[in-house]
């Protein structure tokens, strides 16, 4: 190859060195047949147009999309049949996806679908009976939800483009696409280390739900409080569970 | 995309302790309005009959740079707000937070109630809602090295070679030894500083020189209100480095003067306070505006700001010279300073564009260059401005020595830092053509650029080289390096072989000079400036751009050159009146059909 283009460089320069113009365009229009030059080495390549396109969506634009992750503990006083561990043993957490249609600077909506895990731990005491009579090493009710869930957007003062500050007014709804309970127990002597128990279907929790909340938020961080209105187990099977889940959520962008 | 949990743990802390700490101070704010005060801008009417001594209110070397640049006394946007107007107001609303002469305006904080009523008081032209999202310093510095321990008292830091080596080469490409051998430091030059904080300035060996003949000679902190500049952030400390710090001078003499960091080591400084560098508050503009104010009274000949408001107040399409900061920039060029801006280090981010007050059409907006290629730093922000006007305007390094607080020194990365690089070329510039205007500085310091007349979005005219102003025949032609030739679909770029023919190096017998600039140890005082771009081993580069008729680009490239024919553009791109120029080698060439 070094040879190759030697002998190029060489016919080029006495081309160029010795004839007129018409030669200097024949040199070159031999240059420019197929194959006759390497691929050079671009260091640096921008296209204006490109880079100055201006976007429709954004996090202060017309539309803006993105993920977001969040968990939550659920909050409150466990029915008298079912005294539930706080903490993280009950808690909840979500993936989902966010569509925000911006109307005004200080206002939009948000649509969002998710998936979220909610789960309630129940402490074994005497007065537990639900979701099982018997008592247990550890008991959980785990529910593997489908959720959408619609609000209104206040954003407080002008800014550019980013989400700002804002609270969040929510209703939401979900279907309940799973549901297990899982039992720990202590095995007799001589057995395996652990026996768990997973009933999955359970019939005494109902399908759907529903609620509403709040989100107070500033850029992709935000505190989220939500309501259930429906209760999760089904009528005639008892005082039903806590339905506050107090969280954070993060925007994933 | 992930986020620790401690910093998750910190935020609800932080907003838990926040929503606790607010009850009660609301409960405990009975006699105060319902509605939350926001800020407003409070524009006035007029100034009538309001009086003005501008040899009372300038000092003296504010009136020597008017009168060397044949700009009036004083003009209206001189003049105070009205005493009248401004006492109205006060009565009217929770605080003042700003007087503007020159936009003859007032920012206040007040209630919308409060605003609605201002917006009926005589002489009160307009009444706005201010931004209230804050902005952040774009350009914040980011340490590249890792921080070397502390040495003791009484022996200077240690300086790595690479290091030493970089500080060396950020002034030697800009002409540093060329500008000492015309004894060109800056010296007569006012240079005001717009930062975060300059903690660690007062103690620094660096500045001991400085400190010593008592080269600043003026601060103050615009948002607390006091002249204590030496607290809060250290970006301004690594700023001012990078103009006027020096070198440890060596172990026998910890704190003698070393070798310059920046090319104004001997001029006089102005430090403004003008950015809180953790607890963002929403007075930046405010305070970049009452600063630059301050600074055009104290007789600043140029003001350096190391700061860029983006997307926490303003969208791309709003870069088009129109902010608050912008406005006030353009107006301190009109008064007659060289505003110098750091482009921005949003290149390799969502935003990309250059920030403001870089966008004004005034301001020199510097861009990064990497110190080992010559070539654009990704991160450094990239032009235009939204209406299409060249940005930035020129570039130096991007990645520097420069200091720290507690006396050290540190590898940095940000245009931050080529911003101050660039103000030092500036004031070298400027003292040995006193005569010139702001506005001709400016246009030479664009001509001075390495690529002068090309330019690109990411370089723009490239890095201001010290001949133009030094060499007689800096502006004579150059031999052409390329041809063009075109055939039927396309058009070629041809090397000429002389441009290509790289001279063999000999060395001299003996050397003028016992140190080449590269080298650590004292300048050689005869020797050219080194070359930030591509090394005696490398190819060396061609720019080239296609420019529509009104000369904003639609794109451009730079190409490592490995063979003679270097480039083919096809025709149709250029009907329309589209234009392809190129630049090879110092030579810049332009074709269309």
């Amino acid at each position: 190859m070094s040879l190759l283009i030697t002998a190029t460089d060489r016919r080029l320069r006495k081309f160029w060195t010795c004839l007129g113009p018409r030669a200097r365009a024949l040199a070159a229009a031999a240059l420019l047949l197929p194959g006759a030059a390497r691929a050079q080495q671009v260091l640096l390549r921008a296209n204006v147009a490109d880079d100055t396109l201006l976007n429709r969506t954004g996090p202060n634009r017309r539309y803006f999309g993105h993920l977001y992750m969040g968990g939550g503990l659920v909050a409150g006083p466990g029915a008298a049949d079912a005294p539930l561990r706080h903490g993280l043993a009950s808690a909840e957490l979500q993936l989902g996806g966010r569509l925000k249609r911006r109307i005004t600077q200080n206002v939009a909506v948000v649509a969002d679908a998710r998936y979220a895990y909610l789960r309630y731990a129940f402490a074994q005491t005497a007065a537990k009976t639900f979701p099982s009579p018997g008592l247990h090493q550890s008991e959980t009710l785990g529910l593997h939800q489908i959720q959408a869930e619609g609000g209104l957007r206040l954003n407080a003062g002008r800014r550019g483009n980013t989400v700002g500050s804002y609270l969040d007014l929510l209703a939401w709804g979900g279907w309940v696409a799973g549901t297990t309970r899982t039992a720990a127990d202590d095995p007799a002597p001589g057995g395996p280390a652990r026996t768990t128990t997973t009933d999955a279907g359970l019939p005494y929790l109902r399908r759907w739900t529903g609620g509403a909340g709040a989100r107070l938020g500033f850029d992709r961080y935000a505190l989220v409080a939500r309501r259930r209105f429906g209760p999760v187990r089904r009528p005639g099977s008892g005082p039903d569970l806590p339905a506050w889940v107090l969280g954070f959520e993060i925007g994933l962008f | 995309m992930g986020f620790p949990l401690f910093a998750v743990r910190r935020f609800l802390l932080i907003a838990c302790l926040g929503a606790l700490a607010g009850a009660p101070t609301a409960q405990a704010q009975t006699a105060a309005p319902a509605a939350p005060a926001t800020r407003y801008w409070v524009a006035l009417a007029d100034k009538n009959g309001t009086a003005f001594d501008p040899q009372a209110y300038f000092s003296a070397p504010a009136r020597a740079r008017r009168a060397r640049q044949h700009l009036p006394a004083f003009e209206e946007s001189d003049r105070p707000v009205r005493a009248d107007y401004l006492a109205r107001i006060r009565a009217a609303v929770d605080t003042v937070t700003l007087i503007s002469r020159w936009f003859n305006a007032v920012a206040v904080r007040a209630t919308p109630a409060q605003a609605a009523a201002l917006g009926a008081l005589p002489g009160v032209r307009a009444v706005a809602a201010w931004p209230q999202q804050p902005a952040r310093a774009a350009v914040a510095a980011r340490r590249v090295a890792p921080v070397p321990p502390a040495a003791a008292a009484d022996e200077p830091p240690y300086i790595a070679p690479e290091d030493y080596r970089l500080a060396r080469r950020q002034t030697a490409v800009l002409g540093a030894p060329a500008w000492q051998r015309a004894g060109l430091d800056g010296r007569g030059l006012r240079i005001a500083l717009f930062d975060v904080g300059f903690r660690g300035v007062d103690a620094h060996p660096a500045f001991a020189a400085l400190r010593a003949r008592h080269g600043i000679v003026a601060t103050h902190d615009f948002l607390a209100n006091r002249p204590d500049v030496y607290r809060g952030g250290s970006h301004g400390t690594e700023v001012l480095g990078c103009l006027a710090g020096r070198l440890p001078g060596g172990p026998s003499a910890a704190l003698a003067a070393g070798p310059a960091l920046g090319l104004a080591p001997a001029a006089d400084y102005l430090l403004a306070r003008t950015e809180r560098a953790l607890r963002e508050t929403l007075s930046e503009e405010e305070a970049w505006l009452a600063a630059a104010e301050w600074a055009d009274r104290e007789g600043a000949d140029i003001i350096n700001s190391s700061l860029a408001y983006t997307e926490q107040r303003y969208f791309p399409e709003q870069m088009n010279g129109r902010s608050l900061v912008a406005r006030a920039a353009a107006l301190a060029a009109h008064k007659g300073m060289l505003v110098v801006c750091a482009a921005g280090n949003d290149g390799d981010t969502d935003w990309v564009r250059i920030g403001t007050p870089a966008d004004a059409d005034s301001v020199l907006a510097v861009g990064g260059l990497d110190p080992d290629t010559g070539l654009h730093l990704a991160f450094s922000s990239v032009g235009p401005s939204a209406d299409r006007r060249v940005k930035p305007d020129v570039s130096a390094f991007g990645i520097v020595l420069s200091t720290t607080p507690g006396g050290r020194y540190e590898r940095l990365e940000g245009t931050s830092f080529a911003s101050p690089l660039v103000a030092g070329f500036a004031a070298c510039a400027w003292q040995q053509r006193r005569g010139l205007t702001a506005a001709q500085l400016y246009g030479q310091l664009r001509a001075a650029g390495d690529l002068h007349p090309y330019f690109d979005y990411a370089s723009g005219y490239g890095l201001p080289r010290a001949a133009f102003f030094l060499e007689k025949n800096a502006g004579r032609a150059v031999e052409p390096t390329f041809d063009f030739v075109p055939n039927d679909s396309l058009v070629a770029v041809v090397l000429r072989p002389a441009a290509t023919t790289r001279p063999a190096q000999e060395l001299p017998l003996v050397a003028d000079a016992p140190d080449a600039p590269d080298a650590p140890g004292p300048p050689p005082p005869s020797a050219p400036a080194p070359s930030p771009g591509p090394g005696p081993n490398s190819p060396p580069y061609l720019y080239w751009h296609l420019a529509d008729r009104r000369g904003v680009l639609r794109r451009y490239e730079v190409r490592a050159v490995t063979q003679r024919l270097v480039l083919q553009v096809p025709r149709r791109l250029l009907r329309g009146g589209d234009a392809l120029r190129v630049e090879f080698n110092g030579y810049t060439a332009t074709y269309s059909e």
